[in-house]
């Protein structure tokens, strides 16, 4: 290409207009990002896209909209938990102790005497938060590794994937033992164990479609007109490898609730009086036979927004991988 | 085929390495120290037996020089002493380990006589209704986290009196079939999830086998439906399992951790749980590092299995 070529494709981009070419070049998805200019142009267009692959997406999959909706569901419950008038979760009553499930305690009384119920929602609560935070966070630390990875090659790519194979030899679990051990047991433990189990696999999911969008036409072009690599990256290849990490971040939401219910069992993740999930199942064992809904509650809830989180994440890989189409 | 295997060899030394500087690294990081850790709040009233305690574990010398000591130490196979009774790490870890390997491969055995079948099963039935069935039971298997599903059988096995031990693990060289006995339920909680992994990938393999070119050849040439499946349709969807087995390791390991405190059991996770719970660094330096080696060797032994058994692969 000539000086000439270059310059004069420099000038169509810095107005917007090359952003054309570079949609349609895009294998991966039908919406590849325009430049600046055009993607405010675009932007009805693309909306509508996406409602229409909303659409599509329940139309195809009634397991998926249940699921779907069972989470939502539980997030409400998360999110306005304080105020759904279930009862304050500290409140120790002496004649709760133990109580059966009645109508003044749906899911009976704890060993001093809280209620169930009003520990269960601050419990998902905690869970919920800690687990969609670690996993977002993973996401994002372990989806730029593999851009760069992917993206550089040679010498970085081999030292982040050394590295990843380091990080993805310790099991979770063990990793949370030597967390806990370094810093004392706690919810921020229980973050960085999770982000730092799951960077591996997000680095690996995303390194894989980056080495394919990297050999495409439109990122020589974006390269050829002069932007910089971060910008590469963050705006021709990243919004082309969406799909395959957000199947991967429903996993790891899973994989999050599984790991801090573990470790809160344990006694490593969230200290009392606060409770999650896990320290509620955790203090449910110990009372089994006296109280049996202590642990029976939580234990099915967690078990349950799990199976939610699972379902959608298998619906949306059918729904997005054309291979599985049909399956 | 030579270079791969020593090239993967090379890269699970180079990993375990790289475990054992990260574990040294954290440990390094504990606030206080192990003096600290060791003597508890009168450390700062007792500067003597701090410093006795510092030159007892080599604490005085530059970092590298201790790292480079402890790696050489761990390389002979010397984990350390334990803070709280004195033993050699080592020792008590081969000791527990036995535990811990036999719960992982009685899982990993369940998950294969499980699996295989019904994965088998759902693959050759694709979309009827036993492998819409098969398939909503593997999704349930792989949603119920490992400590809860022994929490319920505790629970269901408690209060129904059926008759299998719960917290009364017996050595097998004590009571050998109350020692099987004892292994029943810690083995369903953690195999169950790696059954449902099993059973979804052999399922996925069968489906893509099913549509490769070498079937409808045979089925062409008219081999018998069964045949077709048995010979190769199965044959070369069991391939992947071998990787699985080693991925799930990783999974067992760590629920080893939680099944093993659940059900009382001597093993290693629970030597760890108790490591850190009571601030014995050694010991949790050493469990985690031993635990991390078992994943790397199986991972290692997986793909060099799956190297050997897929003739499509030419390195």
């Amino acid at each position: 290409m000539t000086a000439k070529d270059e310059a004069s494709a420099r000038v169509p981009a810095a107005q917007g207009t090359a952003g054309g070419t570079v949609r349609d070049a895009s294998p991966v998805r039908g919406t590849a990002p325009g430049e600046a200019g055009l993607s405010r142009l675009a932007m009805p267009e693309r909306q509508a896209r996406r409602s229409n692959s909303l659409r599509r997406f329940v139309r195809r999959s009634p397991i998926g909209v249940v699921s779907a909706m069972l989470l939502i569901g539980a997030l409400v419950v998360a999110l306005v938990g304080p105020w759904l008038g279930t009862g304050d979760p500290e409140a120790l009553t002496a004649l709760a102790m133990f109580a059966e499930p009645s109508a003044d305690y749906p899911m009976g009384g704890d060993y001093l005497g809280r209620s169930v119920l009003a520990r269960l929602v601050t419990g998902l609560r905690i869970s919920l938060a800690l687990a969609v935070v670690s996993a977002l966070l993973a996401a994002a630390l372990g989806a730029l590794f593999g851009l760069v990875a992917g993206y550089a090659g040679g010498i970085v790519d081999e030292g982040i994937g050394r590295f990843t194979d380091i990080l993805f030899a310790f099991p979770t679990i063990l990793l949370g033992l030597l967390v806990a051990a370094v810093m004392d047991p706690g919810t921020p433990g229980v973050v960085l164990t999770i982000v730092i189990a799951t960077i591996p696999v997000f680095a690996r999911v995303a390194r894989g479609p980056t080495l394919s969008v990297r050999a495409t036409e439109y990122t020589t072009a974006a390269r050829v007109i002069g932007a910089s690599p971060p910008r590469i990256l963050f705006r021709y290849v990243l919004p082309n490898i969406t799909t395959p990490l957000l199947v991967q971040l429903a996993f790891t939401l899973s994989g999050a609730l599984i790991a801090e219910g573990g470790l809160s069992f344990l006694g490593l993740g969230v200290q009392p009086p606060q409770a999650s999930l896990g320290s509620l199942i955790r203090d449910g064992k110990t009372y089994m036979e006296l109280a049996p809904w202590m642990m029976l509650f939580p234990g099915l809830t967690l078990a349950a927004a799990i199976l939610a989180i699972n379902l959608l994440g298998d619906e949306l890989q059918q729904f997005t991988d054309p291979r599985l189409r049909g399956r | 085929m030579t270079r791969y295997v020593v090239t993967r060899i090379a890269t699970a030394i180079l990993t375990t390495l790289g475990v054992a500087t990260i574990v040294f690294v954290a440990m390094r990081l504990v606030p206080g120290g192990f003096a600290q850790t060791i003597l508890g709040p009168t450390a700062s009233q007792n500067q003597a037996t701090v410093a006795a305690i510092e030159a007892k574990y080599g604490l005085n010398d530059p970092p590298l020089v201790q790292y480079g000591l402890w790696l050489r130490n761990a390389v002979q196979g010397d984990l350390g002493t334990s803070f709280r009774t004195q033993t050699s790490v080592t020792d008590e870890i081969v000791r527990r380990c036995r535990v811990t390997i036999e719960l992982t491969v009685f899982a990993t055995l369940l998950s294969l006589i499980v699996g295989i079948p019904l994965g088998v099963y759902a693959g050759l039935r694709r979309n009827g209704p036993g492998d819409i069935g098969t398939r909503l039971v593997a999704l349930v298997g792989l949603s119920v986290p490992d400590f809860v599903l022994g929490t319920l059988l505790i629970y269901v096995v408690s209060t129904r009196g059926i008759g299998l031990p719960i917290s009364a693990y017996a050595s097998p060289g004590d009571d050998l079939a109350q020692h099987f006995k004892a292994m029943v339920l810690p083995t369903l909680s953690l195999g169950l999830a790696a059954t449902a992994v099993v059973i979804r990938v052999i399922r996925s393999g069968v489906v893509e086998v099913l549509g490769e070119p070498f079937v409808t050849t045979a089925r062409a040439k008219g081999l018998a439906p069964r045949i077709v499946a048995l010979r190769h349709v199965v044959r070369a969807a069991l391939i992947p399992t071998v990787t699985i087995v080693g991925i799930n390791m990783g999974y067992l390991l760590g629920g080893a951790v939680l099944i093993e405190e659940l059900f009382g059991l001597p093993g290693l996770g629970r030597y760890a749980l108790q490591g850190i719970l009571s601030r014995d660094y050694p010991v949790a330096q050493g469990t985690v590092i031993v635990g991390a080696l078992l994943f790397v060797v199986a991972n290692l032994m997986a793909d060099l299995a799956y190297a050997y058994l897929d003739p499509r692969i030419k390195y």
